[in-house]
């Protein structure tokens, strides 16, 4: 029941050094390698509102500051705010007999805050109407602003310029005469130079600020009147509003909610998408899904003895193969280093998958991506050394343990297995489908405190299928080994042998 | 972890054709309005009001212990009025929660002891923690973790969350035997 929420005790390294559980791992097809978050570039896919569950475009959204345009948050709690209808006064004063208009305010269904409270009037529109409050010093920001981005205008002319004049290997065809076009404006007597239009205006530079020293005197009411805590803000509240600071509660507004975004994953190495989501907000599918849980087998510890410091103890893990083909799980012993990556082909047709991060060859790629070839592959990780310590060993079997692919009509079919698998019956336990049941003698090592967390590591080594399009001459998908060092936390360190 | 076997004494659930199990202490009010779509868990002493409104849940739902399911309503000038509860496939209730959203989506996963506020919209695909109070009205975003009291984001969930969802009531659904008697 844990497997959801719970702790997370089976943990795999990534290419890049990090352990992270199996729902946090990704798998690149095209590199044939675990990525963990760290190891994926994350790209905006698009902008959308929590509460209304529109897309927004970047652009707008971009304006908006990355905020809803209709949606509120509470300025007390924080929690969303939603429109009641209030009062509803006669829409024509003079007639009695008049439909009643309604009229609209906001309010907080959780600290039971209103637009009320702080003096909003009530808007006859249901969504849309409500006073954005203008910032005092917005003129000032806005002149600042345009200076500095005409600084940085013509900061990049400049260079521009500058290697342009470096780079004017061939001079005008008058150069040579004598007769140059700067030489001819000069006799005339018009400047030399030609402005660039753009550079023409020259930015009305903003009045600089003036320091005053004279400050209002600290009023005598703060040391002496008593505080009235319901009606000072906190500093949460202050800082949701940061160009006003309300210190009292009668001038907390409400503000706009924040956007949330949908992120596509990029592997950094080979720049292929490992998880693109749908544009539709409310849909939870994904157009491209590379994740570890369907590529690499899941393993899930089912029960352990009680440890004790240098004796065997008994542990079983389920493996479960989530691919569609065939798959022979090999343990190995584990490997602390940095570069494990050793991925071996069986059959040499296909190019060598880049060891090193270099951009891949073209002739692997398909044709829509070939415009990427040219791109720079983005910062390449160093594998790092994994820094968990393992303070027991495993007994490693030297039997390996074959798992059949997935079927998912089996659930249904109760016909039963019909694999005929022979298994090393002290190995494997239990099997069904594309699950078994696996036993491993795990011995702590001696010198442990007694209540020390046990965690121990081995390498499971499987047999991945490549799927993506192979060429027409080859029809077979190509196989090869791939490592994973896997890292369990068994529990805690019980008594001594 | 692997899921261990739960066991129930078969005296006290019934099993129907397909699939539900339902045990008999449960208090269901209004039984005609509730739906139980295929092979969902109904434990002790969880309450389904079916007689203020339809209540309609998926395939592979698990209502744990003392859980509350009740429609939300909503006040007008001339009363109240309740509205339905749809529930997806795949979804987690935990122990002593009481969930009064308008719509819960799929592969929702709520804790114990939660408040799920009236006329909430819980999205596919979202977690809630234990112990947490939804303020009414809120809407949980996929793929979001919400806790706390008030309910706000806390933090994000992988991306297959649908798929370990499906897995976890798959295989709750499979370890939930009746006690053999030997």
């Amino acid at each position: 029941m844990a497997h959801v929420v719970g702790p997370e005790v089976v943990k795999y390294a990534c290419t890049c050094g990090l352990l992270k559980s199996i729902s946090s791992l990704y798998f690149c097809r095209y590199c044939c390698q675990l990525r963990c978050g760290f190891c994926v570039c994350h790209e905006v896919d698009s902008h959308f509102c929590g509460k209304c569950c529109e897309n927004l475009p970047s652009s707008e959204a971009r304006l908006k500051k990355n905020r809803c345009g209709n949606c509120y948050i509470c300025p007390s709690c924080q929690q969303e705010l939603s429109t009641r209808i209030g009062s509803k006064g006669p829409s024509n004063p003079e007639d009695p007999k008049s439909t009643p208009k309604k009229m609209y305010y906001l309010s907080c269904l959780y600290c039971r805050w209103s637009s009320r409270d702080v003096g909003i009037p009530d808007q006859s529109a249901a969504t849309g109407g409500w006073p954005d409050r203008e910032n005092v010093n917005a003129n000032r920001l806005q002149e600042i602003i345009e200076m500095y981005k005409a600084m940085v205008l013509a900061e990049k002319q400049q260079k521009e310029k500058d290697k342009k004049k470096q780079r004017g290997k061939y001079l005008s065809y008058t150069d040579r005469t004598g007769v140059t076009a700067a030489a001819l404006r000069k006799r005339i007597g018009l400047p030399v130079d030609i402005q660039h239009s753009l550079l023409k205006a020259k930015p009305k530079e903003p009045e600089p600020a003036i320091a005053k020293e004279d400050v209002e005197d600290l009023p005598e009411e703060l040391l002496t009147k008593p505080v009235n805590l319901t009606e000072v803000t906190t500093i949460e509240q202050r800082l949701l509003q940061i160009d006003l600071q309300p210190t009292t509660v009668e001038k907390l507004f409400p503000v706009h909610k924040q956007l949330s975004i949908k992120r596509s994953l990029r592997c950094r190495s080979c720049e292929h998408n490992v998880s693109k989501p749908e544009y539709n907000p409310n849909s939870v599918k994904f157009k491209i899904q590379l994740f570890a849980y369907y590529h690499v087998p899941e393993i899930r510890i089912v029960t352990v003895e009680p440890l004790r410091a240098g004796r065997p103890s008994e542990l079983i893990i389920k493996f479960t193969n989530p691919t569609q083909h065939q798959t022979t799980i090999t343990i190995l012993s584990l490997v602390l280093s940095g570069d494990e990556s050793e991925v071996k082909e069986e059959t040499g047709d296909q190019p060598s998958l880049p060891q090193e991060k270099q951009p891949p060859s073209l002739s692997s790629q398909p044709s829509s991506l070939l415009s990427l070839s040219s791109r720079q592959p983005s910062i390449t990780i160093k594998p790092r050394p994994v820094s968990q310590e393992v303070n027991a060993d495993v007994a490693i079997p030297s039997s390996k343990v074959i798992l059949p692919p997935r079927d998912d009509a089996a659930e249904y079919d109760d016909s039963g297995d019909t694999h005929n698998i022979q298994d090393d019956p002290k190995l494997v336990v239990w099997r069904k489908s594309n699950k078994a049941f696996v036993k491993l003698l795990v011995t702590p090592k001696q010198g442990l405190a007694l209540n020390s967390e046990i965690v121990a590591g081995f390498t499971m080594q499987h047999i991945y299928t490549n799927t993506i399009a192979t060429t027409v001459e080859n029809r077979e998908p190509d196989k090869h080994d791939h490592n994973i060092r896997v890292f369990l936390t068994l529990g805690n360190l019980v008594g001594f042998d | 972890m692997e899921l261990r076997e739960i066991n129930y004494n078969k005296n006290e659930y019934v099993e129907t054709a397909s699939g539900n199990k339902v045990c008999r202490q449960t208090v269901l009010c209004g039984s005609q309005n509730i739906i139980l779509q295929g092979k969902v868990i109904v434990q002790a002493e969880a309450i389904i009001r079916g007689d203020l409104a339809n209540v309609r849940t998926g395939r592979y739902c698990i209502i744990s212990k003392e859980a509350v399911i009740r429609p939300p309503y909503k006040k007008f000038s001339k009363g109240v009025a309740f509205f339905p509860l749809t529930m997806g496939d795949h979804v987690f209730v935990g122990e002593r929660s009481v969930v009064s959203a308008a719509v819960v989506g799929s592969y929702v996963y709520i804790g114990k002891n939660c408040v799920i506020g009236r006329r909430c919209i819980l999205k596919d695909c979202c977690l809630i923690e234990d112990n947490t109070v939804l303020a009414p009205e809120t809407v949980v975003p996929p793929f979001t973790r919400y806790g706390g009291s008030p309910g706000t984001n806390i933090g994000d969930l992988p991306e297959c969350q649908a798929d370990l969802m499906v897995d976890f009531t798959r295989g709750y659904y499979q370890h939930f035997q009746p006690t053999k008697i030997i």
